[in-house]
């Protein structure tokens, strides 16, 4: 009995040493992909790779296994991302302005701008400052006065993440409107929410998905794009208002720096297949996210442009040292 | 190393961490501070207050599970030294060696050097079979079943 | 109140008689009681309870992994799947944390205080039969809870603030005061000094880097599960080597095979723990329901609840079967309730229901009151398929946790040391396949050794860790909100709910006193 036991040790031991020699498929890629969500779940970042994630499966031919690494406004998974396997198997959602803003505005915010290789830019959403429907704001005029007559600093809004589009969006109706809002960070959209529902900030700066998704709960009160959006029909703009406002997120996906050109390409293609599957296009407009398509090199050329823009934009502004 | 002194002794550290972090606290954010700051704080109160206590006490603050003081039966400390050492080695040479040697040795060098049986070269063999086999249900389980990419070690490749 | 009465609340479509929740159990029922469904929540259960009993595989992971699979099948038969994984792998962490000290999921912290010490007495069985009754009853009521009361109970999540989050962040500090074995002064540095650890990183607002000491590695911080498997663990670990017992089995300290252990932990519970099992149903489905406090703290707050309302507290802590019925009851009442606000308002309560959230949204499933009534028949059916997985746990632990525990049982230590070694590195390693997290778990392992020896315990310090994250957001994000007021820090005492939590705080607090006051008072009277 107990030398069929050994024996049984033995040869399953024998095939473990055979297993182990094997050595992994050539051919990118040939085990699940790492994708990282930088931002709370239920947010932008997330609903976007939920709707990717099926034929992001399909085109690329291997599982993707979404985790989360939520805090800084993004930094905390960017961090992460730069010091990843640079082996195209770990990427991670990533938005402008925050890569910008971020290393600009902090210092230190453990990653650089360039140090996250872009793939693929696949959505834009313009801010939207929200308000519940039961507020007394009908419209962002009845808003901004409400701001003038407090104390500054009284009227809270929320949004996600630090040096982002939301809190940039922020400032920049604080210049505007000559106000002062007070920005209140959240992990993302996702618990912003939660927070406006419960009446704990006065409004939201968020993004346009948010105004279609709680449509019931949500009075939108300006959108910060240079259009109106079709899915926002009634929503006037910031500039039909009055306020040079255009700002909002651009999101995509990034790798570490040093991966290599041929796997960025071969998951720039797989994304833009992605994006282009009618079923995903269906799901991006039906919840108020404009589609892009810009490849890896189109990608940096936006995020160069941005950084001059912002740099300028952030001198005005204050947020950082002329 | 009798009880009041281990007391004082584990203060002690406690405020060097806290010294420690205090120096180097290099916010760059207006309140990336304010809880870190707090937390240091208090920290100190606390600590100030458990020596004081400590002085002024009649008996050491011992917990439960330190079963090890006092009792009669030999303590093999050396072996735990040793053990500490194979662990650590193990840890640091897991990503080269890769999971799969790194695993099966260091299995073995611990299963065999507790053993007690330590000329018995049976079970030298004993413990690598079983090392591997351990190895191996578990690369099974969480680099093939969870898709955990386990470092396969630069002598494999 | 104005508003829709409570009637109209609890059940949506209610008119004038008619019970359509009552027609949709009946339907969701006879949808889950397809063959392919019961598979599914068979298997489901099995392969969570699987995950959840290995350290480092926490529930959260378990449930997204199995995600991609669940795109070839129809909406009821991957949720299904899904929820029963997820109530599986928080019972299943019970059995790490009862065999080898070390919680298989951070929902068992609190079961290795009891159920490790029951099996070092030879007492694993009753501990794994204990946590099973507990697990299964608890989840029962937090599914129960889920079906029936979703509506009331979601607005609830709502009320809670930055304000009210801190409040629950620092309730869950006053926790140690009870679970420092020893000094209550330890304690608190112990999780002072945890708190510390949670700050090393990116700061969760505002993305300050702090305390890396120029390692950019250190800026990911310290994961909650790497602290958890070195400060449990790895100490464990080297007091086996130091008793040096080579190539004796655990079965040689005294494992006592006895008759019938089954029934008779169960008529005990059932019969005579009562109190605790409904108590920690409801702490456990209240914290659930409340996102981001996470369901990592129910077990610990339970624990602390059923000591204070014990008769024997200072059984607690031994080997007293309470300790395992108090938490695993309640992890697995956070699985229901965390699932409230996620059906109602979309927003997770815990983190595995966030995976969830996704795996709705892929299905075009809107939380909401559509789950509710026209998405009704999927609804039920999951709901149903979480309660029935909690039953199902029952004749697979008992059978599969008591073949574990003796299979354990008879292991040398020999094996068993390094057996539990390599668990832990590939744990450690498995939570986001960093390298540098398997040093820490070694690192932070020898510290809780030492620190041990020099009385501090661990489990105020992996309570520090854990609500650190908790209470600054609430904090920072509390002191942000009070730009208004002529002190920031008003926010934090402005609503009434926060002056529950603070009243509930110092009670927590100042109880360990009452007891020893009032025995002090008793004692000075009979003189």
């Amino acid at each position: 009995m107990k030398k069929i036991a050994v024996g049984c040790v033995v040869l399953v031991a024998l095939l473990a040493v055979a297993w182990t020699g094997e050595s992994s498929a050539a051919g990118f890629p040939s085990k699940p992909l790492t994708y990282m969500i930088c931002f709370d779940p239920a947010g932008e970042s997330d609903i976007t790779a939920r709707i990717q994630e099926s034929a992001l499966k399909k085109y690329l031919g291997q599982n993707v296994v979404i985790t989360y690494k939520i805090g800084g406004g993004g930094s905390i998974c960017w961090s992460e991302l730069t010091q990843s396997k640079p082996d195209g198997y770990t990427i991670a959602g990533h938005n402008l302005p925050h890569i910008i803003l971020q290393p600009m505005e902090r210092g230190n915010a453990g990653y650089k701008t360039l140090d996250l290789k872009n793939i693929y830019m696949f959505e834009s959403t313009p801010n939207l400052l929200v308000v519940r429907n039961d507020s007394p704001f009908k419209t962002l005029k009845d808003f901004i006065e409400y701001a003038k007559k407090n104390p500054p600093g009284v009227v809270t809004v929320g949004g996600s993440g630090t040096s982002s589009a939301n809190d940039l969006g922020t400032t920049m109706l604080n210049k505007a409107a000559g106000i002062k809002l007070t920005y209140i960070p959240f992990g993302g959209t996702g618990s912003a929410v939660p927070a406006l529902l419960g009446g704990h900030v006065t409004a939201l700066m968020t993004y346009s998905t948010m105004g279609v998704q709680y449509r019931g709960k949500f009075r939108a009160l300006a959108i910060a794009s240079d259009k109106r959006m079709s899915v926002l029909k009634d929503v006037p703009t910031f500039r039909e208002l009055g306020y040079d406002i255009v700002e909002g997120a651009y999101r995509g996906v990034a790798a570490p720096a040093g991966t290599p050109d041929d796997v960025i390409k071969h998951l720039a293609g797989v994304f833009d297949k992605v994006m282009r599957d009618p079923e995903v296009q269906k799901k991006m407009d039906q919840q108020g996210f404009k589609t892009e398509y810009m490849g890896p090199e189109a990608s940096l050329a936006l995020v160069k442009k941005k950084t001059v823009e912002y740099e300028a934009i952030m001198k005005e502004l204050g947020r950082i040292k002329k | 190393m009798d009880a009041k002194f281990r007391d004082r002794l584990g203060s002690a550290i406690m405020l060097a961490f806290v010294a420690v972090l205090w120096m180097n606290r290099g916010y760059t954010t207006p309140f990336g501070g304010i809880f870190p700051d707090a937390v240091m704080i208090l920290m100190t109160i606390l600590i100030a207050a458990s020596l004081i206590q400590s002085f002024i006490g009649r008996r050491a603050m011992e917990i439960e599970t330190n079963q090890l003081e006092g009792e009669k039966e030999e303590k093999h400390w050396l072996d735990m030294a040793v053990v500490m050492v194979i662990l650590l080695l193990w840890v640091l040479l897991f990503r080269s060696l890769g999971f799969a040697l790194a695993g099966v040795v260091g299995f073995a060098s611990i299963a065999w050097y507790i053993s007690g049986k330590r000329k018995d070269w049976k079970m030298v063999v004993k413990a690598v079979l079983v090392g591997m086999a351990v190895t191996f249900v578990l690369m099974a389980i969480f680099g093939y079943l969870l898709q955990v990419p386990l470092p396969e070690g630069e002598i494999f490749g | 109140m104005a508003g829709p009465g409570l009637r109209a609340r609890l059940l949506p479509d209610a008119e004038d008689g008619g019970f359509p929740m009552l027609d949709y159990l009946w339907l969701g029922l006879q949808h889950l009681l397809t063959f392919q469904n019961l598979l599914l929540v068979f298997a489901g259960t099995v392969m969570g309870m699987i995950a959840g009993a290995l350290p480092g595989i926490t529930a959260t992971m378990a449930v997204a992994v199995l995600v991609p699979f669940t795109f070839t099948m129809s909406p009821v038969a991957g949720l299904v799947t899904l929820g029963a994984v997820y109530m599986g792998a928080i019972y299943g962490g019970s059995f790490s944390a009862i065999l080898i000290n070390t919680p298989g999921t951070p929902s068992s912290i609190g079961t290795c205080f009891d159920g490790y010490p029951m099996a070092c007495q030879g007492r694993a069985e009753e501990a794994i039969v204990a946590a099973t009754v507990g697990s299964c009853l608890g989840g029962l009521f937090g599914v129960v809870c889920l079906i029936f009361l979703s509506p009331p109970l979601a607005d609830i999540a709502l009320k809670f603030g930055p304000a009210e989050y801190f409040w629950v962040g620092v309730f869950g500090i006053t926790i140690i005061s009870s679970l420092s074995s020893g000094s209550v002064l330890k304690g608190l540095v112990g999780g002072c000094f945890g708190a510390l650890i949670s700050t090393i990183g990116i700061a969760p607002i505002g993305g300050d880097v702090r305390f890396t000491f120029g390692f950019p590695a250190m800026q990911g911080g310290v994961e909650l599960v790497v602290m958890l498997i070195g400060l449990f663990c790895i100490p464990e670990l080297l007091s086996l080597v130091v008793k040096g017992e080579g190539m004796k089995t655990r079965s040689e300290y005294g494992y006592t095979r006895t008759k019938g252990v089954l029934w008779k932990t169960t008529r005990h519970i059932v019969l005579h723990l009562q109190g605790n099992l409904w108590r920690s149903s409801i702490i456990g489905t209240i914290i659930g329901i409340l996102p981001g406090a996470g369901g990592n703290i129910a077990n610990l707050v339970a624990y602390n609840e059923a000591k204070r309302a014990s008769k024997t507290p200072e059984k607690f802590g031994t080997g007293f079967v309470d300790g395992v019925v108090a938490t695993e009851t309640s992890n697995n009442a956070v699985v229901g309730g965390g699932m409230i606000p996620l059906l109602t308002l979309g927003v997770p309560g815990a983190p595995p229901d966030a995976v969830i959230y996704g795996v709705l949204m892929l299905f075009g499933l809107q939380p909401g009151p559509e789950l509710f009534s026209t998405k009704a028949d999927i609804t039920y059916t999951f709901m149903l398929g979480v309660g029935l997985s909690a039953i199902v746990m029952v004749p697979v632990g008992i059978y599969g946790g008591r073949l574990l525990a003796r299979f354990v049982a008879k292991l040398s230590t020999a094996y068993l040391v390094p057996g539990i070694a390599i668990l832990t590195m590939v744990g450690s390693y498995a939570i986001r396949n960093n390298f540098l997290d398997v040093i820490l778990m070694l690192v932070f392992g020898f510290i809780g050794f030492g620190l041990r020896r020099l009385n501090f315990s661990a489990a105020p310090i992996v309570l520090g860790l854990i609500l650190g994250p908790l209470m600054e957001t609430g904090l920072v994000r509390a002191y942000l909100m009070g730009m208004a007021y002529p002190s920031p820090w008003f926010t934090l005492f402005v609503n009434p709910l926060s002056w529950i939590l603070i009243a509930l705080c110092a009670i927590s607090f100042l109880w360990p006193y009452f007891g020893s006051m009032k025995e002090r008072l008793q004692g000075s009277l009979k003189e």
